[in-house]
């Protein structure tokens, strides 16, 4: 069974700087794979498993940040057999539209794939989209939610997560499924995990490679970090009767 | 120079940092800490993760690596967990073992492991021979094609949940005292052996006992190394032994500074961030001098045993360092925190109490200083300024 | 400001169609709803294209390619759907079919000249972003973005054919019990975190809750890690977005995820036995303490 599990590198929300305009400073950020990206890379890790005789292909899409040979690594210590990535410099935020586009090319380049893989949403935009454009766009059978997949005769047994219950559907392949972040624990890659992944196959492809373009079908106007809220910021430390009833003094208007 | 860890290496602590968030929390901590209790879900979780067996060699269930790597898990683990003293140094005493042991003393540890388990204690430390080393007076004598052994250890770690202990034993009529120690693989639950744990101010995760061994009979097979050569056998990885407990010490350490350079932000005092007052900011920067030096000395230390070069000096150099700038800035975070760090709730107390060792536990700093000393002197006997 | 000719509604829930066609109608002159699901959720819209029914006869997904057909054909300038996963995913075939990014988890809808714009947050709450979309625009809004509510019957209904999804097969669908919650809609609210340390304890925390009339809601740890609370109640980022008159965050942290979720409400109110939590920097008033003593004394003083 060859699966292709896409994922995106994203920054560590925690570094992200916020400029005196309150315009974003990404740049000091360490970059990791998005978690719920990990649920799907563990995902095709299982399913390879029971399938037997399988190749997973990593395939990610971005600018700099998918030559960098640590994340490489992460992703290539988790189960898969080869990574691939479509690089451009044009790439840095591209917009859903675009992604999909180049990920419908990459698997048809790629060739003789059975399915495609996705988390949920990217671990930045969470968007929660990109999975079923690419489906929709490869025109193959696409399901978003899904919270288990057993492996049929050419077939993929899912339930998928709704609000109200949960849909048991039978879906042929090739398919595209978006999993949650429920399907499974990802696994913590271990020593030798690691050490293995520095000797798995790495390519970068560039557009041309796909003849594929950027284009951008929405427009961002902005991306603004909050204005600082003006909290009072009054706390009472210490929780014994008197500091208690103080308190109580402090919020019994609003309550 | 390079400085840097390998991408390798900062993947292997980003996994361990999830193990300790998963099964290393705080509160599982606290909880294993007031009741006393070995931490047996994390010990699960870090030899499932290879993590446990780090450094133990392949073929018996392990993933080698350097020393440097080494010494940074037990640096992080040691700034992610309060636990971090309890999980033993599995590396070291395979180590031991394969180095002096026989093939059924090997599997014996092996076994040990394959059940998260601890794979030996150590039993040489005595009442009257601590840093003393040689006064050990657990004696062996032959009888009957057996060997009786009798004798009274203490301090001995995890003696309660050890399959075996390394015990040292000296032979009462043996006519060269410096040929005088043999060990042996004991079994734990062999008839003769009591076992008491001594209530301590720190460490309560893990037991360390009181071991009598009142006629204990072993067999011939379970000699460990050669008869006299004793000695050989337990020294031959006190150095890196030193190393991770000064690895630990470092990341305790730093684990308090953090706790306390985040609060000294956050804390208002007289309308201001008590980070705002130099006294508070001249106690940041002191720990961490102190935690940067700590660092490199391990690391350099590290370094020179991967190299082969000799680390007596350097490792009693940096566990002394170790020892005594850790307990500083842990008692410097506490100072930070105020009241709330005298709070019993609040971690730093814990790593106050589990990091006082540091200075007795694996020669005291009075040892490290009589080890480096000797060694310096004689080091620089003929020198030759330029 | 001029409205849009077209607007469509694409979801199945009818107090969720109530709402999103009242919203349409603030954008749009005219107002479609395409349905699959019950019959009666026809409300609110002019027009109404029905597809056949959901739940335990047929999964949503199969009739999306019918109104993907549909929405080529009458190229209306805005789609709007809800945020539940049938609504997401119904916006991403619409916008891959016109071209176009679906604005998904919008707060807020405005229109500039013949362009709709949204705003959301992104990086985890870090930020608020504004983007912009021309016709065909596709949008899923969240409850509570729209505060109109239009259950009027629909004006007409038209039953659509085919084609179906290919390739996949609706089995059969387990339900489960929701307790409806609308956190979106509550002025106060009381919101635990993983500080509330065992579900044990919810007890303590329902009795103030009643005291004061307020919802509970928790932070994400406490509904998917620990499940001490149905998913429903999840407050943060990822879950439900709130604007309370008053928001009692309790045993939580104050991590950005959540807070983002929380911090649009007026006063915000933290109780926290860690002095040094994130949650104490972003709150009107609050206590150091434990949750478990401040909480019942609270109650008995009300």
């Amino acid at each position: 069974m060859r699966i292709v599990v896409c994922y995106k590198n994203v920054p560590e929300e925690l570094m992200i700087k916020v400029n005196a305009d309150r315009t974003l400073d990404l740049s000091g950020a360490d970059y990791k794979i998005g978690q719920y990206d990990l649920n799907a890379v563990e995902a095709a890790a299982g399913l390879a498993k029971e399938a037997g005789d399988s190749e997973i292909i990593a395939l990610t899409v971005g600018a700099d940040i998918v030559s960098n040979t640590k994340l490489q690594k992460a992703v290539l210590s988790r189960g898969t057999n080869r990574m691939i990535g479509v690089k451009d410099a044009a790439l840095a935020s591209p917009d859903v539209l675009t992604v999909a586009e180049i990920i419908k090319k990459a698997v048809e380049k790629i060739g003789g794939v059975d399915l495609v893989l996705f988390g949920e949403g990217s671990g930045d935009i969470y968007s929660q989209q990109t999975g079923t454009v690419t489906g929709a766009l490869l025109g193959l059978p696409t399901i978003n939610a899904v919270e288990k997949i057993e492996l049929g005769e050419g077939t993929l047994r899912v339930s998928r997560s709704l609000e109200d219950g949960v849909e048991h559907l039978e879906v042929q392949l090739p398919a595209v499924i978006s999993v949650t972040s429920d399907i499974n624990i990802p696994r913590i890659p271990s020593m030798k995990d690691i050490l293995g992944a520095g000797k798995k196959p790495c390519e970068i492809w560039s557009l041309d490679d796909l003849q594929a373009d950027v284009a951008s079908s929405t427009e961002i106007v902005s991306m603004l970090a909050p204005e600082a809220a003006d909290r009072k910021k009054m706390i009472i430390e210490g929780d014994g009767d008197d500091e208690i009833e103080a308190f109580f003094q402090q919020i019994r208007k609003v309550l | 120079m390079n400085f840097a860890k390998t991408e390798e290496q900062e993947l292997l602590l980003e996994s361990l940092r999830e193990v300790v968030r998963r099964y290393g929390s705080e509160e599982y901590m606290q909880e294993c800490d007031e009741k006393g209790e070995f931490p047996q879900k994390l010990l699960d979780a870090l030899y499932e993760n290879g993590f446990y067996t780090l450094g133990v060699p392949e073929e018996y269930g392990g993933t080698p690596c350097d020393m440097l790597t080494l010494m940074m898990y037990h640096e992080e683990l040691g700034r992610t967990c309060t636990g971090a003293y309890a999980i033993d140094v599995v590396a070291l005493q395979m180590d031991d073992m394969i180095s002096f042991g026989t093939k059924k003393q090997i599997q014996d540890c092996v076994d040990s492991l394959n059940k998260a388990g601890t794979a030996l204690c150590l039993g040489f430390t005595e009442p009257q021979a601590g840093s003393d080393s040689s006064a050990i007076t657990t004696s062996f004598r032959r009888e009957n094609g057996k060997v009786i052994i009798n004798g009274r250890k203490t301090f001995i770690t995890r003696a309660d949940r050890s399959d075996h202990m390394l015990c040292m034993t000296r032979d009462p009529n043996a006519e060269d005292p410096k040929k005088a120690f043999t060990c042996w693989w004991v079994p734990m639950d062999a008839p003769g052996i009591t076992i008491k744990p001594i209530p301590k101010i720190g460490w309560h995760m893990v037991k360390s006992c009181e071991v009598t061994l009142d006629n204990v009979v072993v067999n011939e097979e379970d000699m460990v190394g050669e008869e006299g050569n004793g000695f050989k056998v337990v020294m031959k990885n006190f150095e890196v032994e030193r190393l991770v407990m000064a690895a630990i010490a470092c990341g305790e350490a730093t684990m308090a500074f953090e706790m306390a350079a985040s609060y000294a932000n956050e804390r208002v005092q007289f309308g201001k961030p008590i980070g705002s007052f130099q006294l508070i900011q001249e106690k940041l920067f002191t720990m961490k001098m102190k935690i940067n030096n700590m660092q490199n000395a391990i690391y350099k230390t590290a370094w020179m045993k991967d190299q082969g070069l000799p680390i007596n000096t350097d490792a009693a150099l940096t566990k002394y360092y170790c020892a005594q700038a850790s307990s500083e800035v842990i008692n410097d975070a506490i100072q930070i925190f105020g009241g709330i760090g005298y709070s019993a709730e609040m971690r730093l107390g814990k790593l106050w109490a589990n990091n006082r060792i540091c200075g007795i536990g694996g020669g005291t700093q009075e040892i490290m200083i009589h080890v480096g000393g000797r060694a310096l002197l004689k080091e620089y006997k003929n020198f030759q300024a330029l | 400001m001029s409205k849009l000719n077209q607007v469509w509604v694409i979801a199945s829930d009818k107090s969720v169609i109530a709402e999103l066609t009242a919203g349409a109608r603030t954008l749009g002159e005219t107002v479609t709803l395409l349905l699959a699901g019950s019959r009666d959720a026809a409300v609110g819209a002019d027009h109404v294209f029905y597809f056949g029914e959901t739940g335990d006869r047929q999964s949503f997904l199969a009739y999306v390619p019918a109104m993907v057909k549909l929405v080529l054909e009458k190229k209306p300038e805005l789609i709007l759907t809800d945020t539940s996963r049938n609504g997401r995913y119904a916006a991403a075939f619409a916008a891959a079919a016109c071209r176009t990014n679906a604005m998904t988890d919008v707060m807020e809808v405005w229109l500039e000249g013949s362009d709709v714009v949204t705003k959301r947050m992104v990086y985890g709450g870090s930020a608020f972003r504004t983007e912009k979309a021309s016709a065909t625009a596709v949008i899923c809004a969240g409850a509570g973005v729209f505060t109109g509510v239009d259950s009027a019957e629909a004006g007409s209904i038209e039953d659509v054919a085919g084609p179906e999804a290919g390739g996949i097969v609706f089995k059969e669908k387990s339900t489960k019990s929701v307790q409806p919650v609308n956190l979106a809609a509550a002025k106060k609210i009381i919101s635990v975190g993983r500080g509330l340390g065992d579900a044990a304890n919810l007890p303590a925390v329902e009795a103030f809750a009643e005291k004061i009339g307020a919802e509970i809601g928790c932070s994400r740890p406490v509904a998917e890690e620990e499940k001490w609370m149905p998913k429903e109640r999840y407050i943060g980022i990822s879950g439900c977005m709130v604007k309370a008159d008053v928001y009692i965050a309790a045993g939580i942290s104050g991590q950005v995820q959540h807070m983002a979720g929380a911090n649009q409400s007026k006063t915000i109110i933290a109780i926290n036995k860690d002095s040094s939590a994130p949650v104490f920097s972003q709150c009107d008033y609050g206590i150091v303490g434990d949750l478990m003593k401040v909480l019942p004394a609270l109650t008995a003083k009300l």
